[in-house]
């Protein structure tokens, strides 16, 4: 980081800032704010994959609700019902989510399902 | 583009397209619209391979590499509605299918190995890349091919079960050329097995301890577009069923 203009003199040569909270647009606002999601989720007991770390997990006997992080952008499944319903409420306290219902467009991939439950996936192109 | 024909194919089977190939084009048209493509080969598992070919030119598009993201156009016009299907198959069993273009590369002769990995009957994962060493037979860039997608396939067989959905069973790999599966069951050191004893070793160790099995299976061609696509769970969610 380059001192702000009108603040370089010789008091501020060789100087560096202290980073007290993060913010929009730096280098390591990403990390920090994946953080803070993490944190929270650990938080109501989720599990974060080793496997691949931006997906959360959680065993209820022998019920699974998994959780995926794009960013600002969460798919939940499972087969606890009432635990994704738990998950999302708990959600919605530590952050501002809004809820979408059932997966149909994610990062660009519209996801169509036919009336037998089975699902297909396709995918719009920009012109 | 509104007005093209159609296209069959994504690519030519037998193209042969070097980065001499006429005159230079709008590099950030080339780049633009081959961005474009790249972000929807995560739904399209067909053009994956047309793909790598063209994003090899990014850097210097001549008239025949952007003839090649026309017809990767043309082949998407006939086909707008193709999709990936997952259906209910009641298992989650991993199976992988790997192949390897050798020596495909005109300007440098590397050979391009290609993967598809299915988590319970459905396409999940897909990789077509241009190896970083040049192969001096089939075998060898085969087993190349081998050692990547088996990679794939043990990320996936610890992601499902960290999950805790799938129980321990043997992943499944297939593979159309005997010679590799041959060095893969052999515990002997050969010499011509030398250069390439570390994906040798990999893909032994993983087979030894059970977490692999080798099939032979002869893999489709490019000539067989309709019927790969249909083996990938591809299908045209605008067609009447």
């Amino acid at each position: 980081m380059e001192i702000p203009p009108g603040f370089a003199n010789s008091q501020t040569v060789g100087k560096v800032c202290r980073l007290r909270k993060s913010l929009y647009g730096l280098k390591q606002s990403p990390r920090a704010r994946f953080d803070r999601i993490r944190r929270a989720v650990c938080g109501m007991e989720y599990t974060q994959c080793n496997d691949d770390h931006t997906v959360f997990y959680r065993h209820i006997g022998t019920f699974i609700t998994i959780m995926a992080v794009y960013v600002d952008d969460i798919v939940i499944t499972g087969d606890d019902v009432e635990e994704i319903k738990c998950l999302k409420k708990n959600l919605g306290k530590a952050f501002e989510v809004k809820d979408l219902g059932p997966l149909w467009y994610f990062l660009g991939i519209e996801i169509a399902r036919s009336p037998k439950e089975n699902c297909s996936i396709s995918k719009e192109i920009c012109p | 583009m509104l007005g093209c024909r159609p296209c069959s194919t994504p690519i030519d089977k037998n193209h042969q397209i070097s980065a001499q190939s006429e005159d230079s084009v709008n590099k950030e048209t080339y780049q633009r619209l081959v961005g474009r493509l790249i972000y929807l080969c995560h739904t399209r598992p067909d053009i994956s391979y047309a793909m790598s070919v063209v994003s090899r030119y990014m850097h210097d598009p001549r008239t025949g590499h952007m003839e090649l993201v026309y017809r990767i156009l043309r082949y998407q016009k006939g086909t707008p509605g193709r999709g990936l299907w997952f259906k209910k198959n009641m298992h989650l069993d991993l199976e992988g299918y790997c192949d390897v273009d050798w020596a495909s590369s005109r300007d440098d002769r590397r050979s391009t190995s290609g993967y598809y990995v299915f988590v319970g009957g459905n396409l999940v994962s897909w990789r077509s890349k241009k190896q970083a060493v040049v192969a001096r037979s089939t075998a060898e860039a085969e087993y190349r091919a081998m050692a990547l997608s088996l990679c794939e396939m043990l990320w996936l067989k610890g992601l499902l079960k960290e999950l805790q959905v799938s129980r321990n069973e043997t992943t499944i790999l297939h593979c159309d050329n005997v010679a590799a599966i041959n060095i893969a069951n052999n515990p002997v050191q050969f010499d011509r097995t030398k250069h390439v004893e570390i994906d040798r070793f990999f893909i032994k160790e993983k087979f030894d301890s059970g977490v692999l099995r080798l099939e032979y299976e002869l893999i489709l061609g490019p000539s067989e577009n309709e019927l790969s696509c249909n083996k990938m769970g591809m299908i045209d969610i605008f067609s009447p069923s």
